[in-house]
């Protein structure tokens, strides 16, 4: 059986939350199951991609992960470079 | 500095004279018999070049010679005295207090997983000596492909976490690649040149442990006249046979040739561009390389800094040295004679464009004047010997074809010159040259027998027979670097253009491979050898021992560079190396941290960057903000091919728009997110789905 469209926007959901570090868990599908609806019902009023409304609404259903990137670089000390002038 | 010259000065003058009489007288003698040998003793302009020829290249080999006998005379006698360590006991070196140390890791294109997990090893090397908290590491990458610097980008946040190093090991990637390595460094210090009193610079195959960085600093710190200290790295971790011999004759002979170069040297050594420690305020303010301004090879940015920084931080009165008491420091050699060859193109275009700096760069000490020479003749010395091969070849036909010339050019009276051919005064001129190759290979498994240590090399029959057998390779490589190296040199000359490129480090040659870049000197081998037979019997087994290697040259390439037969006598305790045997944890964490698992997906560090939330978000923090108030300023077509076939539809300049832009990156990941199922990014999306459930 092909996959149906709210399949394909549970699936891309949940792939996310993996990616971004959440947890699975009962009640983060049930979130997602949520989510989905939402996003149906808004493609069935006004038209548009479930995928994509899937998507937009992901950020108000979860709060994702943001972890800190280590510090990339020191504050600057900066030396400038001698040239020899003959 | 304008203090008094130091004490070592002047023992190193008298050090020197002792090793030019040793190596001129050598060559007088040499020369003398060699004139003797030539059938009109000088006498035709062919002559006089063949002796000319002659005297350069048996004076070169005689420094390296000489060089390798006061190594083994020290360390018989305990060692040099006036070095560096020998000054300090160790009680009051290991009380002195460290101070602030970058150690910076310049990289560009090389394998991440592989080179971050030597750097990760450092690390935890330093960790086990209790005095990290002196060090900050600093990765500096030079990568241009968006596949290998978002890969380091990955790497180097999944280090910070797995080290907790956040604050302490750092990450800077150039976008405007000027001048090379040493642009990459001096772009380090001019933004934190300031922050740490010495810079260790390490090499992507470098390893240093705790111990030897530690005892670098406080050397250092003990010697405020020291600008430069170089260590002498071992060779290690060879797993083809030919990395395995360079390993092997790295780790014997290397002892005694550098403690005789260190005790000649003495405080006008040279750097070698890693593995070493400077100070970093007389670097930044006497070691600023400007370009040069001459014509072809020699305009334009310095190729090899390295020699040329050592130079002008003695012209400013420090001191640079080596000190090979300074152990557990290593790197690797080429997997192959390809890649080592590779390698030489770009050294011997450095090293012979120091040739400019050599003559006319003013105020640089003779010492580093002669260390330049010693560099150029390095690769100068290929080309020299085959003028030599083919002065002989026309004094052969001479010989043979021509009617004897009883009163050559330059010959004038009326007595005749005549031929003469004295073959037991050639016998020995060749025995003696042959001393000079070959006798500071068996004075280095003296010394190590002498010391009890051969075990460490497989025990004394052992040991005896891989040299043996790195004698035969060697002599069998000897041609094949002689031709390669001569193209190299007129290559440079004539400026063709090199390519900058990180090594290899893994890979085998194969056939087709070994045949292509062989075939060349497999002709001219088998043809000179076999025009010597056509003129003389004599000439042609002259002929031999260069001609067999050029023949057998794409054989012996493959065969060097398997892993097979190197792992084979490995088993047998042939051409192994103490640390192959006593293990040390610095070599075995990153042997470990190696074989793991990088971390990566199958996906690619591209598609990654733009699908992986968590990195997404971490390559768009380390991105540039070019946009203004959050637009992506990349052609809305680019994204949009980007979108709609993936990274392989763009080049990797547009590649580089996209991803250096901390906008267009965001607005990537959105997009991909929200691409049909049946897309390019959808399926990619799928997989990554698939392979988490």
């Amino acid at each position: 059986m092909p996959d149906t469209v709210c399949q394909q926007a549970l699936d891309r959901v949940l792939t996310y939350l993996d990616q971004a570090g959440v947890a699975l868990s009962d009640d983060v599908c049930r979130r997602a199951l949520n989510l989905v609806d939402a996003a149906l019902l808004e493609a069935r009023t006004c038209g548009g991609d479930v995928l994509q409304a899937a998507m937009d609404r992901l950020p108000g259903y979860f709060d994702l992960p943001q972890p800190a990137a280590p510090t990339p670089w020191p504050p600057l000390a900066r030396g400038s470079i001698g040239y020899r002038h003959d | 500095m304008t203090e008094r010259s130091p004490a070592w000065r002047r023992r190193a003058l008298v050090r020197r004279w002792l090793m030019a009489s040793f190596v001129f007288g050598q060559t007088l003698v040499a020369g003398y018999y060699l004139l003797w040998v030539l059938p009109y003793h000088g006498g035709t302009i062919v002559e006089l070049g063949m002796l000319g020829l002659f005297a350069v290249l048996y004076a070169w080999i005689a420094v390296g010679f000489w060089t390798a006998v006061f190594g083994f005379v020290l360390r018989l006698t305990g060692g040099d005295r006036q070095s560096l360590l020998r000054r300090h006991p160790p009680e009051v070196l290991a009380q002195t207090p460290l101070q602030k140390t970058a150690v910076v890791l310049p990289v560009y294109h090389e394998p991440v997983h592989w080179t971050f997990s030597g750097l990760k090893a450092v690390f935890r090397d330093l960790e086990r000596a209790g005095q990290l908290e002196h060090f900050e590491f600093y990765i500096l990458s030079d990568s241009r492909d968006p596949e290998v610097w978002l890969e380091e980008q990955a790497a180097w946040r999944r280090l910070c976490r797995e080290l907790d190093a956040d604050g302490r090991l750092f990450y800077r990637r150039r976008t405007v690649n000027l001048n090379y390595k040493s642009g990459n460094v001096a772009d380090f210090l001019r933004r934190w040149g300031r922050r740490c009193r010495y810079m260790v610079v390490l090499d992507a195959d470098s390893l240093l442990s705790g111990k030897t960085l530690v005892r670098m600093v406080q050397l250092m710190e003990r010697e405020p006249r020291v600008g430069i200290l170089q260590t002498n790295p071992a060779i290690i971790n060879g797993r083809t046979l030919f990395a395995r011999l360079q390993q092997f004759a790295n780790r014997l002979y290397s002892p005694l040739f550098a403690t005789g170069l260190a005790a000649i040297q003495m405080g006008d050594a040279a750097f070698w561009g890693h593995n070493a420690i400077l100070r970093t305020d007389a670097f930044m303010k006497h070691c600023g390389l400007r370009k040069l301004r001459g014509r072809g090879l020699f305009g334009g940015p310095i190729l090899s800094h390295d020699f040329v920084e050592a130079a002008y931080m003695g012209r400013a009165g420090f001191e640079v040295w080596l000190e090979p008491g300074l152990s557990q420091s290593f790197e690797e050699s080429p997997p192959t004679l390809a890649d080592e060859l590779s390698r030489d193109a770009r050294w011997a275009r450095g090293n012979l464009q120091h040739l400019a700096i050599m003559l006319f760069e003013p105020g640089l000490r003779f010492a580093h004047r002669m260390a330049f020479m010693n560099g150029i003749m390095s690769y100068l010395a290929s080309p020299l010997w085959l003028a030599f091969l083919v002065l002989t070849t026309i004094e052969a036909v001479q010989m043979t074809l021509l009617p004897i010339d009883y009163f050559p050019e330059g010959h004038q009276g009326l007595i005749p010159l005549w031929p003469e051919w004295r073959p037991e005064w050639a016998l020995g001129l060749a025995v003696s040259t042959l001393m000079l190759l070959f006798l500071p290979k068996f004075l280095a498994v003296a010394d190590q027998l002498i010391r009890g240590s051969a075990r460490g090399f497989g025990g004394a029959v052992r040991m005896l027979a891989s040299v043996l057998l790195e004698i035969v390779i060697s002599v069998l490589l000897a041609p094949v670097r002689m031709l390669t190296h001569s193209r190299h040199v007129i290559q440079a000359l004539l400026n063709v253009t090199v390519r900058w490129a990180g090594q290899n480090r893994t890979g085998e040659a194969t056939w087709r491979q070994a045949l292509v870049t062989q075939l060349p000197g497999m002709v001219i081998g088998a043809g000179w050898s076999a025009f010597a037979f056509t003129l003389d019997p004599m000439f042609f087994f002259w002929s031999l021992p260069v001609a067999i290697p050029l023949v057998l040259a794409a054989p012996t390439h493959v065969l060097l560079s398997r892993t097979g037969p190197g792992t084979a006598l490995r088993k047998r305790r042939l051409l192994v190396i103490p640390e192959e045997q006593e293990g040390l944890p610095l070599l075995d964490d990153a042997a470990r941290f190696r074989s793991e698992t990088g971390g990566g997906t199958s996906l690619g560090a591209v598609a990654e960057a733009v699908l992986n939330p968590v990195l997404n978000r971490l390559h768009c923090q380390l991105a540039r903000p070019r946009g203004h108030h959050g637009r992506c300023r990349a052609p809305a077509e680019l994204t949009g091919r980007f979108i709609k076939a993936g990274p392989d539809a763009l080049s990797r300049q547009e590649l580089c728009r996209l991803l250096q832009d901390r906008d267009c990156l965001a607005r990537l990941h959105t997009q991909a997110w929200r691409a049909g199922p049946e897309s390019w990014w959808g399926q990619r999306i799928q997989a990554l789905g698939d392979g988490s459930r």
